[in-house]
């Protein structure tokens, strides 16, 4: 079986939707934001925060958490827009790093089951708010996570075990999380320069995507876009920074690509810390795809963890089907150990064939094949 | 394919293809036990000092399993997956990391905050074998075999490169639970126990 783009949602900083999103890009716009203070974190920071109170007015009741409104509103968001229809082989996936952590916090956490925590808490909520009959798949990979949810979703159609998917993702900003990358002394002190000379750090960002998937050609979103592969692989090197010679990437692009380098797109991770943006850049001239249009999106709406993937990859499809590439925000002078061909600009362009890839802690790499029929 | 090895740590138990080969009900605490077995096995890693409790535990687990089967001599690094599962993701080490933002005497550490993604382990496991296969980590309410066992089969289908996988379950939500089963999935099996790689044969070898 083939396994068909149907249709998606994205939340950001920048909003509620694709389209809206894609216009604030088309202006060259940045949801990340200087805050005085953040929750508990009293310092400085660059922030890309969404605009809650858009997605809790969709909700009448507080039976959930902000987490779980944000994958159930993007749900919601993507079926409206689609010809899915959930039935009993219907599947779904979640992607997450830290779900409902803010939960660890006593007040936050007293209206709610102690078990409200837990990653598969939220897949049986959202789950159930749907009425979604097939058991929930949970992915927790670190920053590889959305692409893997989107792999996995390819695989389940392609072996006939479902229908059709729902693939959703999400992260929120925490004092976990934010003090967490401040200890690591990863976040830049001005908006993420992705692939830049000047790159110095990532942007912390929060957000929720999902992905619909289908088996069926006319429930498929035209023009069609088809999941061809994916896979993952680990750089065995270090818990917390990527291999030098970007042998995990390498791996993983080489296996969905098997050595084809007619690629017109490549949507990067790019988180802008020096270490990242140089370690694609060398796997990717491993793959012999430096001269391929390459960008990241993480200008925009910084780092979203669970989500990027998903949004990263939404917006990658935006681009198949509406023939457009994208700009690298805060790139300016191309500052990365192999030469590769960053996207300065928003242009038209043919867009048929596309990876998508995505790093992260634990010396995780992914990477998903897709092409325009 | 087949499950050539699976082992189990449970109840300061330490069971492999089923038999106990390791007790230690004297140690009191579950670091003190894990390294008891650290020591039994006569394994030499400083870095299992830095983990984490449920890193330390996964691979204490991943050690046993690997012992003695020689998969560094049988397949290339790209051709081991690693597939682990659990309940509560971090949650431990997520309590520890969340008391140091509270407590007005610490301060956030990255070398906790690193071990609050539960893929950390399967890096852990990857760093020490030098695989550089298929990852993933799933959550699931309990071990879920029917789900480990599709994930795994579908990335051995699509993933042409993948002839070997570890899968299992690795939860640790307190010092006194925690649950370690691991399974070495091949294509061939030396030893001749020819337990065929299906759900019903995980759930039987499932240790609770």
């Amino acid at each position: 079986m083939k396994a068909y783009f149907a249709g998606y949602n994205i939340i950001t900083s920048l909003g509620t939707t694709v389209k809206e999103n894609v216009e604030n890009i088309l202006q060259n716009k940045s949801g990340v934001k200087l805050h005085n203070a953040y929750g508990a974190i009293t310092e400085q920071i660059q922030l890309s925060e969404v605009n809650k109170n858009v997605i809790f007015a969709d909700f009448d009741n507080d039976d959930f958490t902000t987490f779980e409104k944000f994958l159930i509103f993007s749900i919601r968001k993507s079926l409206i827009d689609s010809k899915i229809k959930i039935s009993e082989k219907t599947g779904l996936i979640l992607s997450t790093t830290k779900g409902n952590i803010e939960l660890l916090d006593k007040e936050k956490a007293d209206k709610y089951d102690i078990d409200r925590i837990n990653l598969w808490k939220s897949a049986e909520v959202v789950s159930k708010y749907f009425g979604i009959k097939t058991e929930p798949l949970v992915i927790s990979n670190a920053c590889i996570s959305g692409v893997q949810a989107i792999n996995a979703g390819m695989r389940m159609i392609q072996a006939e075990q479902c229908d059709n998917v729902i693939v959703v993702g999400g992260d929120i900003l925490s004092d976990f999380v934010i003090s967490g990358f401040l200890s690591f002394k990863s976040i830049s002190s001005k908006p993420c320069k992705p692939f830049d000379k000047n790159r110095d750090g990532l942007s912390l960002g929060e957000g929720a995507a999902t992905m619909l998937i289908t088996s069926f050609p006319c429930q498929a979103s035209e023009p069609k876009i088809e999941f061809i592969a994916g896979a993952t692989a680990n750089d065995a090197n270090h818990i917390s920074g990527p291999s030098r010679t970007g042998e995990g990437l390498y791996q993983a692009i080489d296996t969905v690509l098997q050595g084809n380098t007619n690629i017109d797109y490549i949507s990067a991770h790019g988180t802008a810390t020096p270490y990242n943006d140089n370690m694609e850049s060398i796997a990717l001239n491993r793959c012999g795809l430096q001269n391929v249009p390459v960008n990241s999106f993480k200008g925009y709406f910084g780092h979203t963890l669970g989500a990027a993937g998903l949004i990263e990859t939404a917006l990658t499809i935006y681009s198949m089907q509406n023939n457009i590439l994208f700009n690298t925000l805060g790139f300016d002078e191309l500052g990365t150990d192999e030469e590769i061909n960053v996207i300065n600009k928003n242009a038209p362009q043919q867009v048929n064939s596309v990876l998508k890839i995505a790093s992260g802690f634990g010396g995780s790499n992914a990477a998903l094949y897709m092409v325009k029929e | 394919m087949i499950i050539t090895k699976h082992i189990s740590i449970v109840n300061a138990e330490v069971e492999v293809n089923g038999e106990k080969v390791f007790s230690n009900t004297a140690a009191d605490s579950l670091n003190a036990f894990l390294k008891s077995i650290y020591r039994e096995y006569g394994i030499k890693y400083p870095k299992y000092f830095k983990m984490d409790r449920l890193s330390k535990l996964g691979f204490i687990a991943s050690e046993i399993l690997l012992k003695e089967q020689n998969l560094s001599e049988k397949y290339k690094p790209n051709e081991v997956a690693v597939i682990i599962s659990n309940s509560s993701s971090t949650i431990d080490v997520d309590t520890k990391y969340y008391k140091t933002l509270t407590d007005k005497d610490d301060i956030p550490s990255p070398a906790l905050f690193v071990y609050t993604l539960p893929n950390i382990m399967i890096g852990e496991i990857c760093i020490r074998n030098k695989f550089r296969g298929e990852i993933a980590f799933l959550i699931s309410k309990e071990f879920n075999a029917k789900q480990i066992y599709e994930y795994a089969k579908s990335i051995f289908a699509n993933n042409k490169k993948i002839k070997t996988c570890i899968i299992g379950w690795v939860e640790l939500s307190s010092d006194t639970n925690y649950n370690a089963n691991l399974f070495l999935i091949e294509a061939f099996d030396n030893n001749k126990n020819n337990i065929t790689f299906d759900v019903s044969n995980l759930i039987k070898k499932y240790k609770k």
